[in-house]
């Protein structure tokens, strides 16, 4: 057989075609009796969470009560990852704010990205991967050139 | 002041250092040591064809002919390779940076690689010869190898094995020969034998 | 494919509905719920004719959460009220005339429940269909030269069991730990095949080292070959296997032929269950059916195109050549160009430990390839690998696949190539 293929598998580009949003669950925990449960009693009541709920109909949503202690935020997330924020003694909007961080996050470990600039990409640049012994040898560009009756000074 | 300026006198760098550099104050200062390391690397004078000898007016409507130095991408299908009526074909004839350079009259091609000696394919046997070698070769395998034949009939060891190949006992006879040479390679030479298998098999990887 | 107006038939296509789901609560005269105690009926994968209601009329919906354990999956009804669900439906942006009913429908394995009104089987097998035709399309007339075995590896990687089980993953769809009617609807439902390392029945044997029962049935009118080890060539592939150059398992015109193989791979399916891979690519395939059948030929291929299609792939890693110079000189004696050569394009360091040289391969005046290498012999090949390679990932400059021919514009027919070399 002259020529035979390697299987793989494809991989996903998120965002390329669909996007898939990688928060997928949002618990809202609070306490009746604690006063640090007080701006997420209100959140909870407030049109903002409603509005919320109602934008992002691919998260679900749980609120529960969790008896003396403060409230917080869990985000899970489709890499399996959870992401919890407590929300003790904040206003409703700072809350709200702590939700958009979650739902924008997509559940990775919060890593630093070192070396300034860094684009990450699946092709090839277009210039291909630098090496000294391909492509055209200074000097003999200007005979292949020479060669054609161009110059390659200002063509 | 700066050592750095004596090693690097303007005039000498004057295609990195465009008119308005006498602008542009030296913000870093460098021991002589650092700049030779650092500095005088640089100085790679960029392809001829980014140089300043264009005139002014030319400036945005001249053509910059760099090609990549990398290895070619499979995915750019080679001129020959084009079907006649793909538009590739006739754009790339007229663009001369991709024209074959060797189409020209007083280009010589690069030089051969040659993996076997050349030799050039014959076709004179005839079917009463290759009886011959067939009755030869059964005659006794031993005396009549394929190198023997190759060289008494003029034609390729490949010609002969094609026509007449070994008997099977031959085959297992060399077999086991090659099996008890191999017994006796130590761990050093096995394991180098393995590796050069593997490494052939990425070639066909393009690994 | 042109004029099928698919939603009007959907409905004869689509097993009816025995158990209760959302319009039968507007038409409570005329659908009527069957018992659920004769609904289990021999596993099936292939599609259900259609069937007429027939059952006894007198039994109704368990109005007991209790008894909805008694179901080998979860009522359609419950699909209205699963967060889960509708969660799923709004992440993946799905049409709205796709009901939740019918994506939960796509979530229940046959393996969970073997009555083919209610499992994805028949959507399964639409949607493979689906998927084959559009992925081939898009491969083929991308690449009209690609040789049938890489074809066959392309085809699987965008839409293989392995990639649509990654996809299920991606797409955030949970796996219960084992079906059943009381189980949230937006979750897969599969009865999972064990471990090979599980222990049966607590006796400590490993399940791998049991005596297996049978190979895999094939379609193959020859299977026995296969397990004396003879190759299978790519012509037989496109002939015998499925869309990814594999063997198919039987289906029913075999059971038809041969009646007793129909009980004996049902005993075996049940017995086994399945892996996550292939239940999961069940439901990706199942969707797939479901959109088309709910949405139209336009909103399937444009789903096809947002979460298949958009994937990454490199087809030219897909190759694996074993004697790339030998194809090259075939190849272009039938092509006509002159026998290639390789040339030294340029070196260094011959003498030296790790020399480097840069080889082209030409025919004629004309470079067809290149490749670098340690030695004459490495870089000579993956010049040819690079020539190769060139030949075969040819690709026109406009594509327009045969799915998009009835859009106003009219068919041009795409390049049809001469095929791979053969040796």
């Amino acid at each position: 057989m002259p020529v035979s293929a390697l299987r793989t598998t494809s991989t996903a580009q998120n965002g390329v075609g669909a996007f898939i949003l990688q928060c997928k669950r949002l618990d809202f925990h609070y306490c009746d009796k604690w006063g640090s449960s007080k701006g997420m009693n209100t959140f909870l009541r407030s049109p903002l969470m409603a509005s919320f709920a109602k934008a992002h109909p691919q998260i679900t949503i749980h609120i529960s009560p969790r008896p003396n202690t403060h409230p917080i935020v869990r985000g899970s997330y489709i890499n399996g990852r959870e992401k919890v924020i407590c929300v003790r003694n904040l206003e409703k909007e700072q809350i709200l704010q702590k939700v958009e961080l979650l739902r924008d996050a997509n559940g990775e470990k919060v890593t630093r990205v070192r070396g300034g600039r860094v684009v990450g990409s699946l092709n090839e640049g277009v210039r291909g991967l630098w090496d000294p012994f391909h492509g055209v040898k200074k000097g003999r560009l200007d005979e292949i050139l020479g060669g054609m009756g161009v110059s390659n000074k200002g063509v | 002041m700066p050592i750095s300026l004596s090693l690097r006198p303007p005039s000498n760098l004057s295609f990195l250092l465009p008119s308005f550099s006498s602008l542009v104050p030296y913000v870093s200062r460098r021991n002589e040591s650092s700049a030779r390391r650092t500095t005088k690397r640089l100085r790679t004078k960029p392809d001829p064809s980014f140089t300043s000898s264009i005139p002014p007016s030319q400036v945005n409507d001249h053509i910059v002919f760099n090609p990549p130095s990398s290895a070619p991408s499979p995915y750019h299908t080679p001129p020959v390779f084009l079907p006649a009526n793909d538009p590739r074909r006739t754009l790339l004839a007229q663009s001369h940076q991709h024209a074959n350079p060797y189409d020209q009259p007083d280009k010589r091609l690069p030089p051969i690689v040659h993996k076997h000696k050349p030799y050039e394919k014959k076709y004179h046997l005839r079917e009463k010869e290759i009886e011959e070698i067939r009755r030869l070769r059964s005659e006794d395998p031993y005396k009549w190898t394929r190198a023997k034949l190759a060289e008494k009939f003029e034609c390729s060891q490949f010609f002969v094995g094609m026509v007449a190949e070994a008997p099977s006992e031959k085959k297992a006879a060399e077999q086991r020969m090659i099996e008890e040479i191999q017994e006796k390679w130590g761990r050093r030479r096995r394991y180098a034998r393995e590796d050069r298998g593997k490494r052939r098999e990425l070639w066909g990887k393009d690994l | 494919m042109k004029g099928l107006h698919l939603l009007r038939w959907s409905g004869s296509v689509l097993s009816p509905r025995t158990r209760p789901c959302c319009f039968i609560h507007k038409y409570p005269s005329q659908y009527r719920p069957q018992p659920f105690n004769i609904l289990l009926r021999f596993q099936s994968s292939a599609a259900v004719p259609i069937r007429t209601i027939s059952e006894p009329e007198d039994d109704t919906e368990p109005q007991n959460p209790a008894h909805y354990t008694l179901l080998p999956s979860p009522p359609p009804s419950r699909a209205l009220s699963s967060a889960r669900l509708s969660a799923l439906h709004a992440r993946l942006v799905l049409p709205p005339r796709l009901p939740l009913e019918s994506l939960a429908r796509c979530l229940v394995d046959p393996s969970a429940d073997t009555n083919p009104n209610f499992n994805n089987a028949s959507l399964s097998i639409l949607g493979y269909d689906l998927l084959g035709y559009y992925t081939s399309e898009a491969i083929v007339c991308r690449y009209p030269r690609l040789p049938t075995e890489v074809t066959f590896a392309a085809m699987s990687a965008y839409c293989g069991s392995k990639t649509l089980a990654a996809v299920t993953r991606e797409w955030g769809v949970e796996v219960a730990a084992a079906p059943g009617g009381e189980v949230d609807p937006g979750v897969l439902q599969c009865t999972r095949q064990e471990a090979g390392n599980a222990s049966v029945n607590g006796t400590g044997t490993q399940f791998k080292d049991l005596p297996k029962v049978a190979e895999d049935p094939s379609t193959r009118p020859n299977p026995e070959q296969q397990r004396r080890g003879w190759s299978r060539g790519a012509t037989s592939k496109t002939v015998y296997d499925d869309d990814f150059g594999d063997e198919i398992e039987r289906t029913e015109t075999d059971y038809a032929e041969r009646p007793e193989l129909r009980q004996e791979d049902a005993q075996r399916k049940a017995k086994r269950g399945v892996t996550l891979e292939v239940a999961s690519a069940g439901f990706v395939r199942a969707l797939m059916g479901a959109v088309y059948l709910h949405a139209g030929k336009r909103a399937a291929y444009n789903f096809f195109k947002a979460h298949i299609l958009s994937r990454h792939l490199d087809v030219s890693k897909l190759f694996e050549f074993r004697q790339p110079t030998r194809d090259l000189s075939k190849l272009c004696a039938r092509e006509g160009f002159e026998s290639p050569v390789a040339r030294i394009l340029s070196e260094t360091g011959r003498k030296s430990r790790h020399p480097v040289f840069v080889v082209g391969v030409f025919a004629g005046k004309d470079k067809l390839g290149e490749g670098s290498g340690g030695s004459l012999d490495e870089a000579r090949i993956r010049a040819a690998i690079g020539a190769l390679k060139g030949w075969y990932l040819y690709s026109p400059l406009e594509v327009r696949v045969p799915s998009e021919a009835t859009e106003g514009k009219p068919w041009e027919p795409v390049l049809v190539d001469g095929g791979e070399v053969f040796v």
